[in-house]
């Protein structure tokens, strides 16, 4: 088991929601899938699910909702699958 | 060259386009009230208007879309009348109903108008009782699946959902075969219901590789009507458009006649006021079926301005201060070849936008007209359009044209962020494009391998 950082590949807005009124795509504890969106990004009128990447537990994230991120930041923390 | 009684107004919107309204009031003698979010403050805009106010944070629900904010900055600083631009407000009935109630002049057509118009299935109604061609198609909303299915199969697969509510390529649904129709009815109807609060789908034929051509009218509250010709707008990518040409290419003048009698029917129809396009799809035969009616300025208007001569910033303003127009369709002349590059702070492959710091900007300062947002040290935040500016040219014909646009794009040099400079060069240099013999697909097929590779590098 090792902690591992999820990166943004694009800048932009993050969001931890898909919707203002629906649930988080990931809660602390919560089994992940490689193909599992983690949060979303809005950047000029486009928006980009970002996938887990890895299979594992999700841990948390690591800025805020709607916080404007730039491109390759630490955005989340799993414990990953993988040794 | 003053208006009657018009003296101040608020421009409900950024970038070039509030930059572009600015121009035309200095020239018409009228003052005016920019209005900006905090992450504009420093924008170029703020600074070109006689007043400005400050209406909220970044994002745009919270500040270019908070109608209470605006209609507040236009008491505060007494202005009388408020252009929307494009996009944002521009086309929402709320806002020009608010305007209305409020005894503010909205530069543009009646609240009841837009209402009309921004409902797809109303609008296809109207246009099919005003003798316009619509696309094959249901003029009714789907009620079921059973409906969606003896629809498509009297017109054929591939066909199309689309939501009443939507537009500009949202809420739109293409499916090509029965199996697919309950999945794709039901997200669409989803989908709309979530998007626009109306979940009223309809149904049309499919139109393989279209052209996209649009009519810019003009009319004015005395039943006066003129038509300035059509746009070929057929560059496209993520449905939006890229590259704008006036006249269009590959039309015959035959079917350039027809669908400019087309157009003033179907607007004397509908009983419009002011500026607006009415978009059509082509087809290979060169039928042409009514898409969609913009009650707004549309970005690409500068190419009709340099083939007619024509300011239509200052007629939208005159037509809503009560004015007559002051021409008539023979005064009208269509004059050489203009068209318009819109340079957007994107990757020029994948088409990922591009936030940023403008670290350098140099442009070229002859044979051109650039209508830009941004100056040289610019920032770009990622809270609104990719759009950086547009570049237009206008020579006596098409090939000179071409010739003249790419001597220009070659001339612009912008640092600090990518744009899509490189696929606007490789555009005009493709031999469809340059023989004016190119649909809706053209940027698609030349940028389809980039585009899978980066779609797989995405998940990885």
């Amino acid at each position: 088991m090792a902690t591992i950082t999820i990166q943004t590949p694009i800048p932009g807005i993050l969001y931890h929601r898909p919707a203002p009124e629906q649930a988080c795509y990931a809660q602390t504890g919560q089994k992940l899938q490689p193909e599992d969106t983690i949060c979303l990004i809005e950047v000029m009128k486009t928006y980009h699910e970002i996938k887990s990447g890895k299979g594992g537990t999700f841990v948390r994230y690591l800025v805020d909702n709607e916080a404007v991120v730039e491109a390759g930041q630490d955005i989340a923390l799993i414990e990953s699958d993988e040794n | 060259m003053k208006t009657e009684s018009m003296k101040k107004l608020l421009i409900a919107n950024r970038g070039e386009i509030a930059r572009r309204i600015i121009r035309t009031c200095r020239k018409m003698g009228i003052f005016t009230v920019a209005v900006y979010s905090e992450a504009d403050a420093q924008a170029a805009f703020v600074e070109e208007a006689d007043e400005s106010v400050c209406i909220g944070p970044a994002p745009a629900v919270k500040s270019y879309l908070n109608i209470d904010n605006i209609i507040a900055a236009a008491r505060q600083t007494g202005a009388e009348a408020i252009h929307p631009g494009y996009g944002f407000l521009s086309e929402n009935y709320r806002f020009a109903a608010t305007c209305e109630a409020e005894n503010l002049v909205f530069i543009g057509p009646s609240s009841e108008v837009i209402k009309t118009m921004g409902d797809k299935l109303m609008a296809r109604r109207l246009m099919e009782a005003a003798g316009v061609p619509v696309v094959p198609g249901r003029s009714e909303k789907i009620g079921d699946l059973q409906q969606a299915r003896s629809a498509a199969e009297a017109l054929g697969f591939p066909v199309m959902l689309k939501a009443s509510s939507g537009g500009g390529g949202v809420g739109i649904a293409k499916v090509d075969n029965d199996d697919a129709l309950s999945k794709a009815l039901s997200e669409t109807v989803a989908k709309s219901q979530a998007l626009f609060g109306d979940g009223t789908v309809f149904i049309e034929k499919f139109i393989e590789n279209p052209r996209h051509v649009e009519v810019q009218i003009v009319a004015d509250n005395k039943e006066n009507i003129v038509h300035l010709y059509e746009r070929e707008c057929s560059v496209q990518r993520r449905n939006q458009k890229v590259i704008e040409e006036s006249p269009s290419a590959g039309m015959t003048d035959a079917a350039r006649e027809r669908l400019l009698r087309m157009a003033l029917e179907g607007i004397r129809h509908i009983g419009y006021t002011g500026v607006g396009t009415l978009e059509f799809l082509l087809d290979h035969d060169e039928n042409f079926y009514f898409l969609e009616m913009n009650t707004r300025l549309q970005v690409e208007h500068p190419v009709t301005e340099m083939i007619t001569g024509i300011d239509l910033v200052e007629m939208q303003i005159r037509i809503a201060d009560g004015e007559p127009l002051p021409l008539k369709q023979q005064d009208i002349r269509l004059q050489g070849h203009a068209l318009e590059c819109r340079l957007y702070a994107e990757d020029p492959e994948t088409f990922l936008p591009q936030p940023g710091k403008i670290a350098k900007l140099q442009l070229p300062s002859r044979d051109t007209r650039l209508d830009f947002a941004v100056r040289e040290g610019d920032v770009i935040t990622p809270y609104y359009d990719p759009m950086i500016g547009k570049i237009i040219t206008h020579d006596t014909d098409r090939n000179r044209n071409l010739s003249k646009m790419l001597r220009v794009l070659e001339a612009v040099n912008v640092q600090g962020i990518r744009t899509n400079l490189p696929l606007l060069e490789k555009i005009l240099r493709d031999p469809s494009f340059a023989a004016g013999q190119y649909d809706t697909t053209l940027v698609p097929k030349m940028t389809a391998n980039t585009m899978d590779a980066h779609r797989e590098g995405l998940t990885c």
